[in-house]
């Protein structure tokens, strides 16, 4: 396995498009943290004419309230959540992206058949690529995770008057419900491990697509239809099923995942709704553990038609 | 005689159609083995199964004794396998190095063994280049060098000089013959059967599929001898071609020489024919015999079928 690791890391090494991927995102998620981190404390409300004085104690209550409130995203720990979710999309499209491209050029250029001469035990081939895979998509991770960690020591942002927040009834009416208080350290991670496996999904899911048609661009292709017309078909599903068969359309991969952020945001205390299609009508909310439970089989089962596809595969390369 | 490649009744099939059936092939060791078949015949079908690339719908192959999964036996195979196949964006020597580290070999070994073998097929000046800006016949020659980082024993080409220049072809063609002097085994692909005539030991053609023939290369070429027997008028040639006939023997009229047969050698031998000749009164004022191209043996082994 040594050797195995040692060969893709010579191949890895020189390869710019996955060092792209593995800095670019943490380095553009922290460009977009900072910009909405400067403009957080931007907050006034506006108004005209002569203030009577009231009202001006009033205006000034509602804006330290939404300093306060848009200040809150960029607070230690829950930086972190807010680091990782504004990843989310470059995360799964680059995770997809590396699976796709690391499985499928073997075939495009043809170099599995040099592999499979010089390798025969293809499963630890696979495994070894397997390993490498997961391993840049948590640097990636990490350092997002990591630079979510730092990045409120270095751009501060003024934390208004959280008590704003909640001391006037009238005030908290403005903002929408859910907590507004501090996050927990271990809350911000648990959401930045639901969104890592949500990388892992899209790297399996895009793998197996490029190990089965034998290239990349099918690899991204297929894998963004599968997500496309998961979604749809599930809609569909739920709001024409009745009894057990509305939990059939919730087995669904895409689904469990965004249920699985939604559970974790709720957990957090970010939020206290699930997102994604919980607000769809027919949905039935899965106990958390059973709902990871199913993402987890859903991860192991796809990776494991990996091994599956290439072991039976004809190397006509 | 040791086997190196022994397959029994092969079968594999691409949808309904049979891209090789019922092939048995023996390679014996230190033999230079050539693998003739027009386009199409099968031949890069089975040089992947006898590698384990592809899996035989039917029958059994052993590869220097052990099987084409075995890694240990795969250990002393080298192989070019149809077009070349590499990391464009690492150089020559990276490529070796990579594949030798996938070999397990230590990494001073390895970069000392893709040294050698770009040596051997006269890249050392290019060695740190990028592959991606290799022309078609430097990433054959790598291809070359790639089937000999790890010192074979058996070596399986695949057209090995396609997209070569003259130097080229004339270079790796010595480069088999210094294998096959080294004691190697070497299996050889190819369409270029004067490659196969100078090089090659034994012979095996392929056509739809199937071998239709099998054996040493200079029994081929004798079973494709000629006897040219000319005379001095065109009413004697008539008269020789019906003894002939009444004998047995076709005889045609040779397109290059006036009143000229020619008879395969096979069944009668040049005294035989020049008795019963003789024994009809007809005396042939030239009888020589024409060896046969390995070509004109291919033609017609696959023309026919």
């Amino acid at each position: 396995m040594g050797s195995l690791l040692r060969a893709d890391w010579l191949r890895i090494r020189r390869r710019w498009d996955v060092w792209i991927i593995v800095l670019g995102i943490p380095v553009l998620t922290l460009l977009a943290y900072v910009a909405g981190a400067m403009s957080a404390g931007n907050v006034h409300v506006f108004s005209s004419g002569d203030v009577p004085p009231e009202l001006q104690a009033q205006i000034a209550a509602e804006e330290a309230a939404l300093r306060a409130f848009s200040a809150l995203p960029y607070q230690f720990p829950r930086s972190i959540a807010t680091m990782v979710e504004g990843a989310t999309l470059w995360l799964i499209l680059g995770a997809a992206f590396l699976a796709a491209s690391m499985l499928g050029n073997e075939f495009s250029w043809g170099t599995i058949r040099n592999v499979a001469l010089f390798r025969p035990d293809r499963l630890r081939y696979l495994g070894a690529r397997l390993a490498w895979l997961v391993g840049l998509i948590l640097v990636t991770f990490v350092a997002t995770v990591a630079l979510g960690a730092i990045v409120p020591a270095l751009v501060r942002v003024d934390p208004g008057n959280p008590a704003a927040l909640t001391g006037d009834p009238s005030i908290r009416g403005m903002f929408p419900p859910g907590p507004t208080g501090p996050v927990s350290l271990g809350g911000a991670l648990l959401v930045a491990g639901s969104l890592f496996c949500m990388a892992l999904a899209g790297m399996a899911l895009a793998g197996l697509a490029a190990l089965k048609f034998r290239s990349t661009a099918s690899g991204i292709l297929v894998a963004g239809i599968y997500a496309i017309a998961e979604g749809i078909l599930a809609s569909l599903w739920m709001s024409q099923a009745a009894g057990d068969l509305r939990y059939v359309p919730q087995m669904g991969l895409t689904i469990r995942l965004s249920a699985l952020l939604g559970d974790a945001q709720v957990a957090a205390g970010l939020t206290t709704a699930g997102g994604g299609q919980s607000s769809s009508p027919g949905w039935v909310a899965l106990p958390p553990l059973l709902g990871a439970a199913i993402v987890a089989v859903w991860l192991l089962g796809l990776l494991g038609l990996w091994f599956v596809v290439l072991r039976r595969a004809d190397i006509d390369e | 005689m040791d086997a190196a490649i022994e397959a029994r009744g092969l079968v594999r099939h691409f949808g309904p159609v049979p891209a090789v059936d019922g092939i048995d092939l023996y390679v014996p060791r230190g033999s230079v083995y050539g693998f003739l078949g027009p386009n199409g015949s099968g031949k890069t079908t089975t040089i992947r199964l006898l590698l384990g690339l592809l899996r035989p719908d039917r029958g059994s192959i052993s590869l220097l004794g052990g099987s084409p999964h075995d890694a240990s036996c795969l250990a002393q195979v080298g192989a070019v396998v149809e077009r070349p196949a590499f990391y464009p964006y690492l150089s020559a020597h990276e490529n070796l190095r990579l594949f030798a580290t996938l070999a397990e070999m230590p990494s001073a070994v390895g970069s000392a063994a893709a040294d050698r073998a770009l040596g051997v097929v006269g890249l050392t000046t290019v060695a740190g280049r990028k592959v991606g800006g290799f022309s078609t016949g430097m990433k054959q020659r790598l291809a070359v060098a790639l089937a000999l980082l790890r010192d074979p024993t058996l070596v399986i080409l695949d057209e090995p000089t396609n997209g070569l220049d003259p130097g080229g072809v004339v270079e790796v063609r010595g480069l088999i013959g210094e294998l096959a002097r080294s004691g190697r085994t070497v299996f050889l692909s190819t369409h270029v059967l004067t490659e196969v005539e100078q090089l090659c030991d034994r012979v095996a053609v392929l056509q739809r599929g199937r071998l239709v023939a099998e054996g040493l290369t200079r029994e081929l070429l004798e079973r494709g001898q000629r006897l040219a027997i000319a005379f001095d008028t065109g009413d004697e040639a008539e008269r020789a071609a019906r003894v002939l006939a009444d004998a047995g023997l076709e005889a045609e009229a040779a397109d290059d020489r006036e009143n000229t047969l020619l008879v395969a050698r096979d069944r009668l031998g040049s005294s035989a024919v020049n008795r019963l000749l003789a024994g009809h009164d007809l005396y042939p004022a030239e009888l020589v015999v024409r060896r046969a191209s390995l070509e004109s043996v291919f033609l017609e082994l696959t023309e026919g079928v």
